[in-house]
């Protein structure tokens, strides 16, 4: 029986191109490659081992381990067991150990997995804080399993509205939020998204993208399988090591497609010498997606890997999120994204958009992030949630349609908040011109750091929390970084004692309680006396006030002001992260 | 070049990697005690010693350093061994 899933999908190409290669992994400096039916036959051996273990049908499955040949199979061989797979980040060796299992241990009492795999190591520590009714197990483990037989033969292709899989979304790693997808949603993202960049079996995608994040699991995982493609997988921590791995392993395996963060862009340009050369002119696109996407970033990525075989019109934008699966829009692949030159003055002040010419004082570039692709809706509204048709004012980027997910897991709350009057709202703020949308900001209180969403709130949070810092008087804010080509955080926050000496140990301690919590690294943090802190009148500190107070007014990207704080408060906006 | 300069070129490095007063940067400097001294920054700092050392720098050794001192430790055998390589004394392999 042929379904719309992706384990459909990979029977059939298993079928017509067996030896097509399907997996093509780096690890620990070794490649190895899988072809389709390799990676048929062996979901089909791990799944019969999960059915021995007669895990609840449409229970949780969660893989917590790092990049690797196990990460995937076990993925396919979850859904293939008829469990809903999740992946989630992994224990690294910076993170403070007790904070990453707590977080850990409220996602688990929430979410309520069946099954999590994760490192040898760890087994033990995940058992006591998961308890007896979830199994912690690990991918070896799992392959040295008693197998039942015969679940291939028995397997029935699910249909469209059942669920495929849990995205987690950012946040602390309690508060995470999950994103049900179903197999029907993913199915019809894949064909749509698939088709406005005309992908197929000739594709190779190189991604360095971990897949706990939205673009790292479909386009570096779901997408190629669908299609037929080859995923050229690397770990996203040793691009970190050697970022020219990403330019070496496109030159090996002649890569078509990679998508990445506007940062990842700017820092290709940063560590690589203009006179390293790679054979880059295999490559049909290189997408940038999941943060703003920069021109002066693209134009340099251009400029400096020229001599490599990169033109400009293989770098391309993306508008994506995991409640829609993925892709929302996509720019045209046969040409460079449109630019828009507007007065930044009108922008930021009341969402006004006035075309003007690159060469006028305060010309503000935006970048074309495409046209909407085929199933899905893209609207604009205004503060009260309004529906506009200008082409000239910025409002809050709507979604419905087909591959838009219906609700958070377990989070009536959260998805009540979500949606308004069937659309989902994004956060974000844009408009539409010329059937293209561009993105110009978004609620003030999140901030994007190499690809990745924060609230501010989360991260003010954390920061409270160190002893030496004045309980609920800390603001975060975000700004754009040139040298990186990303936002970075500043935090300001008042000391609980005047003049404190260990000021610099409580800066220590803050850089680490954030990142234990949070996985990120603060940029900037400056420590007041109490009572410096600019406040709201309901006694809140105030971020921006307190920012242009202190550091002078330029306090995060183009936004619109007015309009974000007229937006809903309540937060919700693209889960997943890159680094 | 001996370790003792050899360690001082790191540290000149790092400061200027990250725009840092070289005399603030010590042995027991961390990674937290530092603006900028994230994930990118840190491949880039990798990125950079890497070159000046003529060696290559294993991702998950370099991630292991604990403080600037660790790190030295964790480089400075790395530095003597592409010199032993490359035939050099050590005197003056570094390049900029």
């Amino acid at each position: 029986m042929t379904g719309i899933d992706v384990l459909s999908r990979l029977e059939a190409h298993a079928r017509t191109a067996p030896w097509h290669p399907c997996l093509v992994i780096l690890q620990d400096g070794q490649w190895t490659q899988l072809s389709y039916a390799d990676v048929l036959i062996e979901v089909d051996r791990l799944a019969q081992r999960l059915a021995r273990l007669e895990l609840p049908r449409g229970s949780l499955f969660c893989i917590a381990i790092p990049n690797g040949v196990d990460l995937y199979l076990l993925f396919l061989a979850a859904m293939r067991a008829g469990l809903v797979p999740s992946f989630l980040a992994y224990a690294t060796p910076k993170q403070q150990a007790d904070v990453y299992w707590t977080g850990l241990a409220e996602l688990v009492a929430r979410a309520k997995p069946a099954c999590i795999v994760v490192e040898p190591r760890h087994i033990g520590t995940v058992q006591a804080l998961a308890g007896g009714d979830c199994l912690v197990t690990s991918a070896d483990a799992l392959a040295r399993h008693p197998a039942a037989t015969a679940v291939a033969a028995a397997w029935v292709p699910p249909g469209p509205d059942d669920t495929a899989l849990l995205q987690h979304s950012s946040g602390t790693t309690g508060a995470k939020k999950g994103v049900v997808l179903t197999h029907g949603q993913i199915a019809r993202q894949v064909a749509s998204y698939a088709g406005a960049i005309r992908a197929g079996r000739a594709d190779r995608i190189v991604s360095w993208l971990p897949l706990y994040h939205d673009m790292g699991l479909v386009t570096g995982f779901l997408l190629p399988i669908s299609v037929g493609a080859t995923i050229v997988s690397l770990d996203a921590f040793e691009w970190l090591g050697k970022p020219a791995v990403l330019f070496e392993a496109i030159s090996l395996v002649r890569g078509t497609l990679a998508w990445m963060p506007n940062f990842a862009f700017a820092h290709m340009v940063r560590v690589c010498d203009p006179g390293e050369r790679f054979a880059l002119e295999s490559m049909r696109a290189f997408i940038s997606c999941s943060e703003p996407c920069k021109p002066a970033t693209m134009a340099a990525f251009a400029g400096h890997f020229a001599g490599s075989g990169v033109r400009p019109d293989m770098l391309q934008t993306c508008y994506a999120m995991a409640e829609a699966v993925f892709g929302v829009t996509q720019s045209r692949l046969d040409a460079a994204p449109d630019v828009l030159w507007v007065e930044r003055d009108a922008l930021q002040r009341d969402g006004t958009v006035l075309e003007c010419p690159a060469t006028a004082p305060g010309a503000h570039a935006l970048l074309s992030c495409g046209a909407p692709i085929d199933g899905i809706e893209v609207g604009i509204a205004d503060a009260a949630g309004t529906a506009m048709q200008s082409d000239t004012r910025v409002g809050e980027i709507m979604l419905r349609g087909g591959f838009v997910f219906e609700g958070y897991d377990r989070n009536p709350d959260a998805t009540r908040q979500a949606f308004a009057d069937g659309w989902y709202r994004t956060g974000d703020l844009g408009f539409l011109r010329g059937g293209q949308l561009y993105v110009s900001g978004r609620r003030k209180e999140l901030v994007i750091v190499h690809g990745r969403n924060f609230y501010a709130h989360d991260i003010e949070e954390a920061v409270g929390q160190v002893a030496g810092v004045k309980p609920g008087r800390v603001a975060v804010v975000g700004r754009f970084d040139p040298a990186s080509a990303s936002e970075q955080v500043t935090v300001y926050a008042e000391l609980a004692r005047a003049g404190d000496p260990a000021a610099d140990a409580v800066r220590r301690q803050i850089r680490q309680h954030v990142f234990d919590r949070l996985e990120l690294t603060v940029r900037s943090i400056e420590l007041f006396d109490p009572g410096s802190l600019v406040k709201t009148t309901s006694g809140k500190v105030a971020r921006s006030q307190t920012a242009a107070r202190v550091a002078g007014p330029d306090t995060g990207p183009v936004a619109v002001a007015a309009l974000a704080a007229s937006q809903h408060a309540a937060g919700q906006h693209v889960p997943g992260g890159v680094l | 070049m001996d370790d003792t300069a050899a360690a001082d070129r790191i540290v000149e490095t790092i400061a200027e990697t990250f725009g840092a007063d070289p005399a603030r940067i010590t042995r027991a400097t961390v990674a937290d005690d530092v603006d900028g001294w994230d994930s990118l920054g840190h491949s880039i700092l990798m990125v950079r010693l890497s070159r000046r050392l003529g060696t290559e720098i294993d991702a998950w050794t370099a991630s292991e350093s604990r403080s600037v001192g660790h790190l030295i430790d964790l480089l400075l055998p790395l530095y003597r061994t592409a010199q032993a390589r490359a035939g050099g004394t050590g005197s003056s392999g570094m390049t900029s």
